[in-house]
């Protein structure tokens, strides 16, 4: 059982979909949730702290140039800075004009060019806009990285439904976003004649490789392994599927954290580094693991009665019962998020959690910046923000801290 | 304001309409489970036991109010339901009958004075009940050998709005209490014969209230006498006071006046109460369990027990001025009763409706007590102002009375969405929301043995308040007709708190395990925990010069203890 408590709820004016939470992760310590509905209305979140005592705090943002009747599709966001905090969010928006016409329009807003004190609070980011007019509607919102000698450089990814991936590229000259082609940077995205659902890229061994994996409503499925420095493909994989692949995650066994450097410990942090892909389709959810070593031979499927009669929507990656192992949350249909965890070789269903309407979107991310995350989920009506229990989190760090202790008697 | 979402929860159709109070929550067939039981304006009573509906009687006309308890104060609960046509119906189970006979007892008698309804009592479940699977029972006819007296049917009145079964008097004997729509409160005891089940309901007492009737509850003083409060428009109530010993000449002498006499009566409008509209309707719920261990933070339990003795010595000195004191206010008030009404300490009004002379005895009780009580708190509070002078007294002082007596605290809601909570005639707090209050019931959901205050709106949300001023809020999606909460047993041998929601579609809601392990949510705060030895490794470990360097490193300390050291 994992024990999760309420942080705090809130309904939305209208329906969302699967695109339409976004994170705000923050090198200073809070993380901020956006949250998009259909019609217009997007909402933030975080908390307020006053000593320990958090206090949810929902602010309605309004963001410029969406105009009336516009539907939000996808909202997306990155932080720009490593140390310190330059959003950059984006929006994709679609208004019908006339009968046969829709508008689409992919809005990126980040900071005003005055450099005063709120330049990055959100609602000035809200008011600062540059827009670009899509010839496509746009399905998925995707950022990545770009590695370059210089350091990395955020780029957006759309998938459009005229069967393409596109690319969008700051024009840092013009202080403006341009399509750039896609075969220079991502040739494994390239010519892929069908509509991408998700699209999830990996990098490893210090950005010179990477792994890239997209799930098309066809039911095609492409995985990619690339040498980034010379942009070759060094292996690809399809796979056809009956169903749409909606989701598609690339995903350790478990997730690095490097240990604190005034830790003055000798601590050994190699771990075995196998990279797993999940992906589903329908009510299936298919991972295969150490695809590096065993390419896609060893897959498994998640079993489970929950999972037979019910059609998934969305995932998450993120090791919530604090074992230092990854653990699958998978957001069905059925209000219900599913909790699989990697026992003895095999994928265990090990707690669910009900909710109040379809799963759309699950997060994992820390909000109050104590360094312990909390589990966001998006529902069709509304939010979830879910805590662990602050007495057994507590009792956890206390063991690991002890053990800590142990570590550094040993080293004097 | 944190909100959450509960999302387990059982639905039943319910053809009917509800009255306000015609549903509770309450162990009726005294198996250890709790139970829920509606009564409908069309005349059906539904007990819903685990998952499902386990009863329904029909027949009963136009259900106003229910109440669970034991009334006839022989250690089991009875179902006792009224009806707008003057019935009432108790239904109860029989401890000694055997399972397999279904005996049924009914008794309905005119007595010589009067105050008696009908009852059918009918069992519904026996003895041995674990053994018994619950269905059999459901088809059983309840309502067999009904007699009817035609006298007897217009003695019990007929404008019934709440119910309330508890021990008013502190003669170890529980009392019926009824509110009724024409602004007055009445109480009856059950008399029994010998054979369980025949008796009679006999009147005790009566009193009349200024204004209509919210609700009435029972609430107990610092010495444990159970005091009724019965809650008047305008943030206003009255207490009732009741004494076991006025009951005695009961049966010879049945006026009003000495009925109404065999308790002391006095109006409470609590210092903001001018403010508000004066016709706006008041929920009151009293008795709320304060938190079991009462220091709420180490530097009162330094003070606490120094103090704790002046306030005894300081109590003794001023009671005997009070009483004074007390008496001087009283005549204030015969004369000019208005000017009363913004008395500083708390608004004591005292009120006359009856026979003068009684009153002024009761006066001088009540007033002493309440008055009292406050005069004591607010002396002491100077005292201790004196003594202490390094302490932020005020606040301190008042948390200081609040362990020194025992006094529960009650909470007052009116329509307008003023919530209160008040200790003694001091208002300790108050909020305003936004919606309109109907219902407020009690329910510990956090499991620290305090109670919470439930505050339900006409549109489904739901507040819930802890002591503290702490708040959730849970929403409700449906306008609401009628409202209960308390302590449900979804699965057998096992309570957990439930919220129940009667739309206007017919429909019951009942959300089970609404608990909640806290009332305000905490970022995660080694220091707090770690002992002294552990602290002093951790103010190693944490390099950082100044406090923001360092609050940055616990986080990433505590992110990577969590998530990356195994």
């Amino acid at each position: 059982m994992i024990d999760l408590i309420y942080g705090h709820w809130f309904p939305l004016a209208s329906q969302g979909n699967i695109y339409s939470l976004a994170t705000l992760k923050s090198s200073k310590g809070c993380g901020k949730i956006l949250v998009a509905s259909l019609k217009r209305k997007i909402y933030s979140f975080e908390y307020q702290q006053s000593k320990w005592i958090l206090k949810p705090l929902v602010k309605e943002l309004v963001f410029t140039y969406i105009p009336n009747g516009a539907e939000i599709i996808a909202i997306d966001a990155y932080n720009k800075s490593n140390i310190g905090d330059e959003f950059v969010i984006g929006i994709t928006i679609m208004k019908s004009s006339g009968e046969t016409n829709i508008e689409r329009y992919l809005n990126i807003y980040t900071e005003g060019l005055s450099d005063g004190e709120d330049s990055n609070s959100l609602e000035v980011i809200a008011q600062n806009c540059l827009m670009i007019e899509l010839s496509y509607t746009p399905y998925l919102l995707y950022h990545t990285v770009i590695p370059q000698s210089s350091g990395s450089e955020f780029v957006w990814l759309i998938s459009g439904n005229d069967n393409k991936i596109h690319m969008i590229k700051e024009d840092k000259t013009n202080h403006s976003y341009t399509e750039s082609q896609l075969e220079k940077y991502f040739p494994e995205l390239d010519a892929l004649e069908a509509i991408a659902l998700w699209i999830d890229i990996y990098y490893y061994k210090d950005f010179k490789r990477r792994i890239t994996a997209v799930s098309c409503e066809c039911g095609l499925f492409k995985l990619a392994k690339v040498n980034v420095e010379i942009l070759k493909i060094i292996q690809i994989w399809v796979l056809r599927y009956d169903n749409p692949v909606c989701n598609v995650r690339i995903f350790p066994h478990q997730y690095e954290i490097k240990k604190p450097a005034f830790i003055e410990v000798e601590y050994d942090e190699k771990k075995e580094f196998k990279l797993n892909v999940l992906l589903i389709t329908g009510n299936v959810t298919i991972i295969f693991q150490d695809i590096l070593n065993q390419q896609m031979h060893s897959d498994i499927m998640l079993s489970g009665n929950e999972l037979t009669s019910d059609c998934i929507l969305c995932s998450c990656i993120a090791d919530i019962n604090l074992d230092g192992k990854n653990e699958i949350l998978l957001g069905t249909y059925k209000q219900e998020v599913l909790i699989f965890a990697f026992l003895k070789d095999t994928w265990k269903i090990i707690d669910k959690k009900h909710f109040d309407a379809p799963v759309h979107s699950i997060n994992y991310i820390d909000l109050a910046g104590d360094g312990v995350k909390v589990l966001v989920i998006l529902t069709q009506r509304s939010v979830h923000i879910m805590q662990h229990n602050p007495k057994e989190t507590m009792i956890k760090w206390q063991d690991k801290f002890d053990k800590l202790a142990l570590l550094m008697n040993l080293n004097k | 304001m944190r909100a959450v979402c509960f999302v387990k929860r059982l639905q039943w159709d319910l053809p009917g309409t509800l009255f306000r109070h015609g549903l509770t929550i309450g162990d009726v067939d005294n198996d250890g489970d709790n139970e829920l039981v509606v009564g409908t304006a069309e005349g059906d009573l539904y007990i819903f036991k685990g998952l499902e509906l386990w009863q329904k009687i029909t027949g009963l006309g136009l259900i106003t109010s229910i109440a669970i308890g034991d009334i006839f104060n022989y250690g089991r609960n009875a179902l006792i339901v009224i009806c707008g046509d003057g019935w009432v119906h108790i239904y109860y189970s029989p401890r000694s009958v055997h399972p397999s006979i279904n005996t049924l007892q009914s008794e309905g008698s005119g007595s010589d004075n009067g105050e008696i309804s009908e009852q059918h009592a009918t069992k519904f479940k026996t003895g041995t009940s674990n053994l018994i699977n619950a269905t059999e029972f459901t088809n059983l006819d309840h309502r067999i050998n009904i007699n009817r007296s035609a006298e007897s049917v217009g003695k019990m009145p007929t404008n019934t709005k709440i119910v309330l079964v508890a021990d008013v008097d502190k003669d170890g004997a529980n009392e019926m209490i009824i509110g009724l729509t024409d602004r007055v409160v009445r109480s009856y005891r059950w008399s029994s014969n010998v054979d369980l089940g025949t008796g009679k309901l006999v009147g005790l007492n009566k009193w009349e209230c200024a204004n209509q009737i919210g609700t009435v509850t029972l609430q107990e003083d610092s010495d444990g006498t159970p005091t009724l409060l019965v809650a008047q428009p305008g943030g206003t109530f009255m207490r009732i006071k009741c004494n076991a010993d006025d009951y005695q000449l009961e049966e010879d002498c049945f006026d009003t006046n000495s009925e109404a006499a065999a308790s002391c009566v006095d109006y409470q409008t609590l210092g903001i109460s001018r403010m508000r509209n004066q016709n706006i309707s008041t929920e009151i719920l009293g008795n709320l369990n304060p938190k079991k261990t009462h220091s709420s933070n180490d530097n009162n339990l330094k003070i606490g027990s120094a103090i704790k003795t002046k306030y005894e010595y300081n109590n003794l000195k001023y009671s005997e001025e009070e009483s004074v004191m007390v008496k001087e206010r009283y005549k204030n008030t015969s004369e000019d009763v208005d000017s009363v009404d913004g008395n500083l300490i708390g608004g004591n009004i005292v009120f006359e409706e009856f026979d003068n002379r009684e009153r002024k005895i009761h006066y001088n009780k009540s007033c002493e007590y309440s008055v009292g009580e406050k005069k004591n708190a607010n002396e002491k509070d100077s005292e201790v102002k004196l003594k202490e002078q390094k302490q932020q007294i005020n606040l301190k002082s008042k948390e200081e009375i609040k362990t020194w007596s025992n006094t529960k605290s009650y909470a007052l809601a009116t329509l307008d969405g003023t919530i209160m909570l008040v200790k003694d005639e001091i208002i300790l707090w108050s909020m305003q929301v936004d919606h309109h209050i109907s219902a407020l019931c009690s329910l510990d959901v956090t499991g620290d043995g305090a109670d919470e205050i439930i505050a339900c709106t006409w549109d489904g949300q739901t507040y819930i308040l802890d002591q503290q001023r702490n708040s959730v809020r849970f929403q409700f999606e449906e306008p609401v007709r009628a409202f209960c909460a308390g302590m449900y047993s979804v699965f057998p041998q096992s309570t957990s708190p439930c919220l129940v929601y009667n739309n206007f579609f017919n429909k019951i809601f009942l959300y089970y395990d609404v608990s909640l392990p806290s009332m305000v949510i905490t970022a995660l705060n080694p220091e707090e925990t770690l002992d002294s030895k552990e602290k002093n490794l951790l103010n190693e470990i944490l390099k950082g010069k100044s406090d923001s360097e360092r609050e940055v490193q616990l986080k990433q300390l505590t992110e990577w203890l969590l998530y990356g050291m195994f």
